[in-house]
């Protein structure tokens, strides 16, 4: 199948999308890497993103962005109908050297990577139920990228701070990073996301991520906190920490780094970025046997 | 411990000793017996994919990882995949046609990836038998070119040579020219079908005769590199290690208990490979198979040496696993 | 054994695998390949974690329930015998 065959009704070629906007909305979000400015929007769809994203948008200043993204219209009519019933959502991707491009249930975009990042995002959506899909697995993607250009990672991860500094744990899905943050929060640690976080250089801080997991989606910009541990979360009988090979630990790492660990033509500055976090601070194994008493050994880092 | 006895307790142990992997289907030649399924496809393993899969093969234990293809320098990112197999501590085996490795690509196989030993196919000791098979003019000429410029450089090369038709009058004069060059050759002597049932390579099989001759070659040189073929089965407690000691990975992600056992574990794109290794009814009947396969070889032929044979070729052959333990 | 002792890594022509209780290493250009008991096999992979023989002894001392004092002169002989051997070497001091 071509690029885009499974969600759109026509075959793209280069040009052929229509330039025309959304409206005349323009807003910007302020995380990891931004601000992420987006300009076009229906004010409907401003209207969503400013919900959602609550004090994360700030107004727009006469400044550029680093990353700046247009809203276009499409019309329903150039996407396919799917029946969700049992389907698994992916993306269609194209990677090319200097740009990416996405396809996805409502939407076409393309991200271009030039200083910044220069975004396009077509959708036929403005009910706030379908736009808010299509936008947040836009701009997820988005971050990841900026992120991976600004030197740091997005990272499977959940992290909780504590007197001034933050815990990384990692992992595959069901590792326990959701169960090891409650635990966390309920023994007084702030926890910035139990899913998503941006890990950024100079120094290397990580920043919680609004976007998934079951806490830490209050869309409210917290502070940053410098990397104390960096942690691959396993599920064990007994709790015990353990040194782990650098060459392991990157390659974990990469695996729990999402959307970029992808791109063919952007992995390589990824392991860059890895190496680099793993100069500032080594990696080990958590042993977790899911009860709290895995906190004490986090707390001799201290 | 010996070595070999180390080796016995990956088999019985069911311990993944040593992975291959056919990166892609790519090839800079087109040799006729290729056995490659290349109307086979699917999803290409991301880069992440492959370093998370090395990653868990190195905590199942897996030492040697032996990268093939098609041609695998033809993957984009064999170089990456090559640098982080080296950091994660695996001996590498590169299978290649030797094609591209001319100086400059050989220095960086050498710096990047330092492998074990490079394996290049050589198909005869003249332009004409070797590019018969190749089916590229020049790929000769610039083989034996680009195998000086690996010597020079220190790589660790060896020969790999299967006995064919077009090859078998020059039988003689390959040993010659590997030993002019100073470099092991290791001859296999049986053709396979293509891993679509396609059995159109043995078209070119090697006459009876010519089989015979080598074999006492081989038979003559017992003890040294080339005459693995002719070791009878070693003292395992399985047949051999498909799918106990070893697997192979395809480029779509599909995972067989060995080369030749094309019947899919697992993928990698669903499952993790720990969980395939451990949990995949396919490898355990393949480990069940062998298991009985050696228990009646050595009932049936106490005592004697025997050659070995593979069985998934059998299995594939005659197409039905039981046959293979009836018919000894 | 030296008062302070140096942390080492195992040498760049050096692959080494754990096999069951059983450590294989392999010194890639003489391809010459070694077989360690469970003990050296669990030293090697300690040194290979970045444990000085110090911090390798007490670990031992406990997983063995040994006498780390007898394990203090064997550890310390096994290194030597692995520096000799061309599998570890001192890390550089940044």
């Amino acid at each position: 199948m071509a690029f885009g065959d499974a969600y759109l009704t026509y075959s793209l070629t280069g040009g052929d999308l229509p330039a025309e906007l959304w409206g005349s909305e323009t807003l910007a979000i302020n995380l990891a890497g931004g601000p992420y400015r987006f300009s076009g929007l229906a004010p409907v769809q401003a209207g969503w993103v400013q919900a959602r994203f609550q004090s994360l948008c700030d107004a727009i200043s006469g400044a550029s962005a680093p990353v700046f993204t247009t809203i276009h219209r499409l019309s329903e009519s150039a996407f396919r109908e799917i029946d969700t019933r049992g389907w698994e959502y992916t993306f269609d991707r194209n990677y090319y050297p200097g740009c990416l491009r996405l396809a996805g249930w409502g939407f076409v975009a393309e991200i271009r990577f030039e200083p910044g990042l220069r975004g396009r995002l077509w959708t036929c959506r403005t009910d706030s139920e379908r736009f808010a899909g299509v936008f947040e697995n836009f701009f997820r993607i988005l971050v990841a990228y900026r992120v991976m250009q600004s030197g740091g990672v997005l990272l499977h991860s959940a992290a909780f701070a504590r007197d001034g500094q933050a815990q990384v744990v990692f992992g595959r899905s069901g590792a326990g990073k959701s169960t090891s943050s409650r635990f966390a929060l309920n023994a007084g640690w702030e926890v910035l996301s139990d899913d998503m976080n941006a890990l950024l250089p100079d120094p290397w801080q990580v920043e919680k991520l609004p976007f998934a997991g079951d806490l830490g989606q209050t869309p409210s910009r917290s502070r940053t906190y410098p990397i104390a541990g960096l942690r691959w979360l396993q599920q064990a009988a007994t709790h015990a920490v353990r040194p782990m090979p650098g060459a392991l630990a990157l390659a974990r790492l990469l695996v729990c780094a999402p959307v970029v660990n992808e791109d063919p033509f952007r992995v390589d500055g990824l392991l860059h970025n890895l190496t680099n976090l793993l100069g500032h601070a080594s990696a080990e194994t958590l042993d977790f046997a899911r009860d709290p008493g895995f906190l004490s050994l986090l707390e001799t880092d201290r | 411990m010996s070595y070999q006895a180390l080796l016995a307790k990956a088999v019985n142990g069911n311990i993944p000793f040593s992975v291959l992997l056919e990166l892609t289907y790519r090839c800079n030649l087109d040799c006729y017996y290729c056995y490659n399924d290349r109307s086979n496809g699917g999803r290409s393993l991301s880069v992440a994919q492959y370093v998370s899969l090395f990653a868990d093969l190195r905590e199942l234990a897996t030492m040697n990882l032996t990268f093939s293809g098609g041609e695998p320098l033809a993957h984009p990112h064999f170089f990456t995949l090559g640098a982080r197999a080296r950091a994660l501590g695996f001996v590498i085996r590169v299978k290649s046609n030797g094609h591209r490795l001319n100086g400059r690509l050989a220095r960086r196989l050498l710096n990047e990836v330092d492998p074990f030993v490079v394996e290049i196919s050589l198909h005869g000791a003249s332009a004409a038998t070797h590019e018969r098979q190749t089916q590229v003019a020049g790929s000769f000429g610039r083989l034996l070119t680009n195998l000086e410029q690996m010597q020079a450089l220190g790589l660790r090369v060896q020969l790999n040579s299967t006995l064919t038709a077009w090859n078998e009058a020059e039988m003689d004069a390959m040993d010659a020219l590997a030993e002019r060059m100073a470099l092991p050759l290791r001859w296999n002597m049986q053709i396979t079908p293509r891993d679509n049932g396609d059995r159109a390579p043995l078209d070119i099989a090697a006459s009876p005769q010519a089989i015979s001759r080598l074999r006492g070659l081989l038979e003559q040189r017992r003890g040294t590199e080339t005459t693995i073929d002719l070791d009878p089965p070693p003292p395992w407690g399985k047949y051999c290690g498909a799918g106990a000691s070893g697997l192979t990975v395809d480029p779509w992600g599909n995972v067989y208990p060995c080369v030749q056992w094309r019947v899919p574990a697992g993928n990698l794109h669903r499952e993790n490979v720990r969980d395939i290794w451990e949990r995949s009814p396919v490898l355990q009947a393949v480990r069940v198979r062998t298991e009985a396969l050696a228990t009646t070889v050595k009932a049936r032929t106490a005592g004697a040496a025997k050659e070995w044979f593979c069985p998934a070729l059998v299995e594939a052959g005659s197409g039905e696993g039981k046959l293979l333990l009836g018919s000894i | 054994m030296s008062a302070i002792s140096p942390p080492f890594r195992l040498c760049a022509d050096i692959r080494y695998r754990q096999i069951a209780d059983e450590g294989i290493v392999l010194r890639q250009q003489a391809g010459e390949v070694l077989v360690l008991n469970e003990v050296g096999a669990r030293v090697v992979a300690l040194l290979d974690e970045g444990l000085a023989p110090p911090g390798i002894v007490a670990r031992l001392a406990a997983e063995f329930d040994a006498d780390p004092g007898r394990l203090a002169i064997d550890v310390a002989g096994f290194v030597a015998e692995l520096r000799a051997a061309g599998v570890i070497e001192e890390e550089a001091c940044s």
